[in-house]
């Protein structure tokens, strides 16, 4: 494009006026323009060597104007050429500057030389139009590139994150295989670690707000010192404690930096097993709604007009000697389809509390002065509202009976849930009992019997007087231990 | 005979539904709808006498549908959910009666009349004894005032037998007694010939009567 408005220039000059003045001219611009095209593009549409070219560009072509007295258009159209150039590359300010500046230079011109006022309002409307029309087109695009660069950012930003998240599940998915997440392991491992290095007799790690106390270390009433209760912060939340009883004369803060490190690593143990928890309960519920919907929309009423085909071949008696058969085949459709309703009113209700829900229950309604209440509960799988209702009853009236009426210090619940099946033992140090004696009906045992056999299960209890009480409630098919 | 419109997103419960109670001698589908704003449609269209309504139907559920509608047709919910709360919403929003998808086509039948009779099923403990009290087909005046031997002839005629002296040797009277209730029967009816009349008899669910 400059080359040819070198052509046009050099070809107006030569061709109006004779003398040294249009050559002059001509030269100059001719100049200029090759100066514009060896210059690097980057200092030409930049900054400030853009700015100085523009604006010897403007002093240039005015230079020629005013030596040609004006009478050559090319130089007239020579003066938008800068104006172009800090329009487009340099933006809306310098543009219009320059554009301005031209249209000053160029009116003066016109005073000095006495030219028509029509020939200056035409020049000078001439390059603003240039100077707003390119800025414009050139916002326009810087807009749309930044837009665009926005755009690829996000995307790049929204994969990174998925990969991020990715990785993360995969290690969960490997972590969550393992003991290593067990809250009793955790609390074990870290008690086993600290009694090691430091001047303790006892220890207890409690989990919230699922878990009470999940495990318990030494002798910790010996000596009669009390315990150093220790936070467990994992990012804003709470999500424990660890109390530690300290050794005659010794002062647990000198050790505040070890416990500190400690403490760190089952503080995020135990904040990773309740988001693994919730992803569970989250994914276990959006199946539960998916079976419940298919059984609602499809199976169920599938059902039921099948029962209405078997009611009008009963109707229509085309066959009498199959009316016995078609009746007893409508009550079996009758009741599936009961049951399905049942089922999806079951998958439906809101009511998912897990046997952890219940054991949470039981372990804060007891209070401060109750016995120690030791929790390992592996619950895999959720059990169903209803089972883990009966589940909780039984555990409840155990507890109940092991602080209230055997005088039990400590009382361990443990054992594992897993869906419909499931095995858990409540045990305690108290007075015991002979079960052949006619008071071991008592103590609510026959209803925690029945509420077993509510759910198809089982229970058992086995005492001794001196030795204790331990009562099991089994469930389903019997449950393989892990590890 | 009692107009009804079933309502239900299930294609084939819907046809089930439809060609069941068609059966039923008393009973008229009039239309059937698939989800509620076609149910809007067809009762503003057919002005029948009773609806069935599944709760769950896409864009339009049979609850909003059973509020739009004016209250002066009795609605009955058939649905696949147990719940206390879909009673209520039910019964909030009109319905006379709230029966389960597994209610056996004699039961829905009686509920259609329960319905029409002005009766409400919406309490499980009730439901079985309104339900009992309307499971023989209303009748038309004419039809109902048919006498026993009536029915026999007709009952006959159904099964194929036609002829004067065979109706007449099977009851033991005489032929001339057998063109007199022919007669009668013809009039109750209103139809003209033994054929229609045959026809009739089991559109009527008469065939079906146990003799004795």
């Amino acid at each position: 494009m400059t080359a040819a408005y070198a052509m046009a220039v050099f070809q107006s000059a030569l061709s109006s006026r004779t003398g040294v003045t249009p050559l002059v001219a001509a030269v100059a611009t001719g100049g200029y323009v090759l100066v514009l095209q060896t210059v690097p593009r980057r200092w030409r549409n930049t900054g400030v060597p853009g700015e100085i070219l523009a604006i010897a560009g403007v002093v240039v072509s005015l230079l020629a104007v005013y030596l040609t007295d004006g009478a050559n258009a090319g130089y007239t159209l020579m003066v938008s050429v800068p104006i172009f150039f800090a329009a487009a590359f340099m933006g809306f300010r310098i543009g219009i500057e320059v554009a301005l500046m031209a249209s000053f230079g160029y009116l003066a011109i016109v005073l000095i030389k006495g030219l028509t006022f029509l020939d200056s309002f035409q020049g000078v409307a001439f390059f603003l139009l240039v100077g707003l029309a390119f800025s414009q087109a050139r916002r326009m695009l810087v807009i749309q590139r930044q837009e665009s660069e926005a755009a690829s950012q996000l995307a790049a930003a929204r994969v990174a994150r998925l990969e991020e998240a990715h990785t993360l599940l995969v290690e969960l998915a490997h972590v969550a295989g393992t003991s290593e997440l067990s809250p009793a392991t955790v609390g074990e491992v870290a008690l086993f670690d600290l009694a090691a290095r430091l001047p303790i007799i006892g220890g207890e790690v409690a989990m919230t707000p699922d878990l009470g106390t999940v495990s318990a270390w030494g002798h910790p009433t010996d000596n009669g010192i009390g315990p150093t209760e220790y936070p467990l912060v994992s990012g804003e939340r709470t999500v424990g404690s660890v109390r530690l009883w300290p050794s005659n004369g010794a002062d647990l803060t000198e050790h505040a930096a070890e416990i500190d490190d400690t403490l760190a690593g089952v503080a995020l143990a135990f904040d990773n097993i309740h988001l693994l928890g919730m992803v569970a309960r989250r994914s276990v519920q959006d199946e539960r709604n998916r079976v419940a919907r298919q059984l609602h929309d499809d199976i169920g009423p599938a059902l039921a007009s099948l029962g209405l085909v078997v009611d009008m071949l009963v109707q229509t008696r085309s066959d009498p000697t199959l009316t016995p058969q078609l009746r007893r085949m409508r009550n079996e459709i009758t009741s599936l389809v009961e049951r399905v309703r049942g089922t999806v009113a079951a998958l439906r209700r809101a009511d998912t509390t897990s046997v952890m829900d219940h054991v949470h229950r039981i372990v804060t309604e007891l209070g401060d002065d109750a016995p120690r209440i030791l929790v390992s509960i592996d619950e895999r799988r959720a059990a169903d509202g209803a089972t883990a209702a009966e589940v909780g009853s039984v555990l409840v009236e155990a507890v109940r009976n092991a602080a209230r009426h055997a005088g039990a210090r400590q009382i361990r619940i443990e054992g594992e849930v897993d869906g419909d099946r499931g095995r858990l033992m409540v045990s305690d140090d108290g007075l015991g009992f002979d079960p052949h004696l006619a008071y071991a009906g008592h103590f609510g045992l026959i209803g925690m019997q029945e509420r077993a056999a509510a759910i198809g299960g089982d229970l058992t209890v086995s005492s001794r007087p001196g030795a204790g009480t331990r009562v099991t409630v089994t469930w389903g098919s019997t449950v393989t231990t892990p590890k | 005979m009692i107009d009804i419109v079933i309502a239900d997103d299930h294609r084939l419960m819907l046809e089930s539904l439809a060609e069941a109670l068609n059966s039923i001698p008393d009973i008229r589908v009039v239309s059937t709808a698939a989800d509620g704003t076609e149910l809007i449609e067809a009762v503003r269209r057919h002005r029948p006498d009773v609806l069935l309504v599944d709760i769950e139907m896409p864009q339009v559920s049979g609850i909003a549908a059973l509020r739009e509608l004016p209250g002066d047709i009795p609605a009955v919910v058939v649905t696949m959910h147990t719940g206390e709360a879909e009673r209520r919403q039910a019964k909030a929003a009109g319905a006379v009666g709230f029966l389960s998808k597994a209610t056996p086509l004699p039961d829905l039948a009686a509920a259609v009349r329960a319905a029409a009779g002005g009766e409400t099923m919406l309490d499980p403990d009730q439901i079985d004894e309104v339900l009992d009290r309307h499971r023989s087909p209303q009748l038309d005046a004419g039809a109902a005032s048919l006498t026993t031997r009536e029915r026999e002839i007709l009952r006959l005629l159904a099964s194929g037998v036609s002829a004067t002296d065979e109706l007449a040797d099977q009851l033991y009277i005489s032929q001339k007694t057998v063109k007199n209730h022919l007669a009668n029967i013809y009039e109750k009816l209103a139809v003209s010939d033994r054929a229609q009349a045959a026809v009739e008899a089991i559109r009527l669910g008469l065939h079906r009567d146990q003799p004795r």
